[in-house]
């Protein structure tokens, strides 16, 4: 509905107002905030690769992480339906499972959630599969998507899954919808202000969600495989163009970074920066490793920034870019960064 | 304003019964949602690569209009062509979208497809240089084929889909 910002119908002073009159004043509100509330949730999609364009082809003797991408959550998060894009070859079917820690199925999910279905001969072969079952994922939660197959070995040229998400702007972090109930009007009521001003003190509590949940999160995901610190900078820079529109209003809330390594680590690190137009630096998350190979970690825009609750301001006429850094000499094998739009 | 018990209402005391509420609700109705980038990876796209190799695969979750198409690449070889082509079915017009550019050696963003409502020519010999098609209905199956006459070996390239879509009801 086209909302207004004054009453739709004209008041004059020196009119009588009946029970009716006022009412529609408080139903037109209510109507606005039913409508313009029920438009709540984001369908953000990704395409998670396992397999690169020219990335050595995924196998089962490649570890489980070298098969796992890992799935952080901000707010809660639905994924509605997962999808799969494969060309390889492969012994027996080759299957997706969607967990909580490489071995629990996550709530919702099934085992496996996607597949190949059968071997595969060739990969000119295009696979698809598709699963349409709701799978939560909770508030600062971590997932991971792993490859394996039934048996045997496979080598997966493009490996794609594709993941749609669904997100409530009310619900996000625990929140609920507005919801206004005014106190109506009848022929028997005795003229009261009282009851007047609570109205008007619930309409514009309620009223004032729509400024602090404008948008829930929509993510955006890099990855980046063997590379070291003597690569070139250009090569690990990924832009984040914007539309130039004042009205598509977006914060970057969260930055999220894991990585592998082809050896012991100890020490080293990975980094995903985040920097403005020109170069300045907004936040960045490091993952750190310790003994093992694998690192993770990740920062909120509001910690890595200021103490404003939240994120990094994104200027819709300008570019951003993150690049991955790190000190490790040899290689890292691979570098994958999420970073959490919201507002 | 403060509205109690035995003063005068005017009219001004009953819009502002509701006018700064409404003015929050009524800015949340006009703004934009987020037209959040989706990043398609074709790192390592070169001339002798299988066509499953260069080509990403999605579906449209709900209805979306491609805002801008924006394409970064880094270590092709020099003067290579480079295109995209965007094609997605069940739209009313379903000619491709077709993106060229020139690669190189150093970082370059592309010359962006910024999409003005110019309405492109729907007839076959219009093709392949105007942007036709950039409305995806919900369930739309999208591809994205990349393509390039460049011989270097492990180039970074990046394909930006820039939607704009709004909120779904929940």
């Amino acid at each position: 509905m086209k909302v207004l910002t004054k009453q739709p119908w004209r008041y004059r002073t020196g009119d009588v107002l009946d029970p009716s009159a006022l009412n529609r004043m408080w139903q037109y509100a209510q109507s606005a905030i039913d409508d313009v509330g029920s438009r709540r949730a984001q369908r953000p999609h990704l395409i998670l690769p396992f397999t690169q364009s020219t990335e050595t082809p995924s196998t089962q003797a490649d570890a489980l992480e070298r098969r796992t991408i890992r799935i952080p959550t901000i707010g809660a998060m639905v994924i509605d339906r997962a999808y799969l894009h494969a060309n390889l070859t492969s012994d027996d079917a080759v299957d997706v499972f969607i967990t909580t820690d490489g071995s629990t199925p996550a709530t919702g999910a099934s085992t496996p959630h996607l597949t190949t279905g059968a071997a595969s001969a060739s990969v000119a072969t295009t696979i698809q599969n598709f699963n349409p079952e709701r799978i939560t994922l909770g508030a600062g939660t971590e997932h991971r998507i792993h490859i394996a197959p039934r048996s045997g070995n496979f080598s997966a040229e493009c490996f794609d899954v594709g993941l749609h998400f669904s997100s409530d702007r009310w619900l996000r972090l625990g929140g609920t919808p507005p919801v206004f109930l005014p106190t109506l009007w009848t022929d028997e009521h005795e003229p009261d202000a009282t009851t007047v001003a609570t109205s008007k003190s619930s309409l514009e509590t309620q009223a004032a969600a729509f400024a602090t949940r404008k948008l829930t999160d929509t993510p955006l995901f890099f990855k980046r495989e063997t590379w070291s610190s003597a690569s070139d900078a250009s090569s690990l820079t990924f832009q984040i163009p914007r539309y130039d529109s004042a009205r598509a209003e977006a914060r970057i809330v969260g930055i999220y970074v894991y990585a592998l390594a082809s050896s012991a680590e100890t020490g080293t690190n990975v980094s995903a920066v985040l920097r403005d137009e020109s170069g300045s630096t907004l936040s960045t998350a490091v993952a750190t490793f310790a003994a093992s190979t694998f690192a993770s970690g990740s920062t909120t825009a509001a910690i890595a920034m200021t103490a404003a609750t939240s994120g990094i301001s994104i200027d819709p006429a300008l570019d951003y870019s993150l690049r991955f850094t790190t000190n490790i000499v040899s290689t890292a094998e691979k570098a994958y960064a999420w970073v959490f739009f919201s507002r | 304003m403060t509205v109690s018990n035995g003063s005068a209402i005017v009219k001004a005391d009953l819009d502002a019964l509701t006018e700064t509420a409404l003015a929050l609700i009524a800015a949340d109705n006009a703004r934009l949602p987020l037209g959040w980038p989706l990043a398609l990876e074709f790192s390592g796209l070169n001339a002798s690569l299988a066509a499953h190799r260069r080509t990403r695969t999605f579906v449209a979750p709900q209805d979306l209009l491609l805002e801008t198409f924006a394409v970064q690449t880094h270590g092709l070889t020099a003067s290579s062509a480079l295109s995209f082509t965007i094609r997605g079915d069940g739209g009313v017009a379903q000619f491709p979208v077709d993106v060229l550019g020139t690669g190189g050696a150093t970082t370059a963003n592309q010359t962006r497809t910024l999409f003005d409502n110019t309405k492109g020519r729907v007839d076959a010999a219009s093709l392949p240089t105007n942007p036709v098609l950039r409305v995806f209905p919900r369930g739309s199956t999208i591809t994205v084929v990349g393509a390039t006459s460049s011989v270097a070996v492990d180039p970074l390239v990046i394909a930006m889909l820039m939607f704009r879509a709004f909120f779904d009801r929940g």
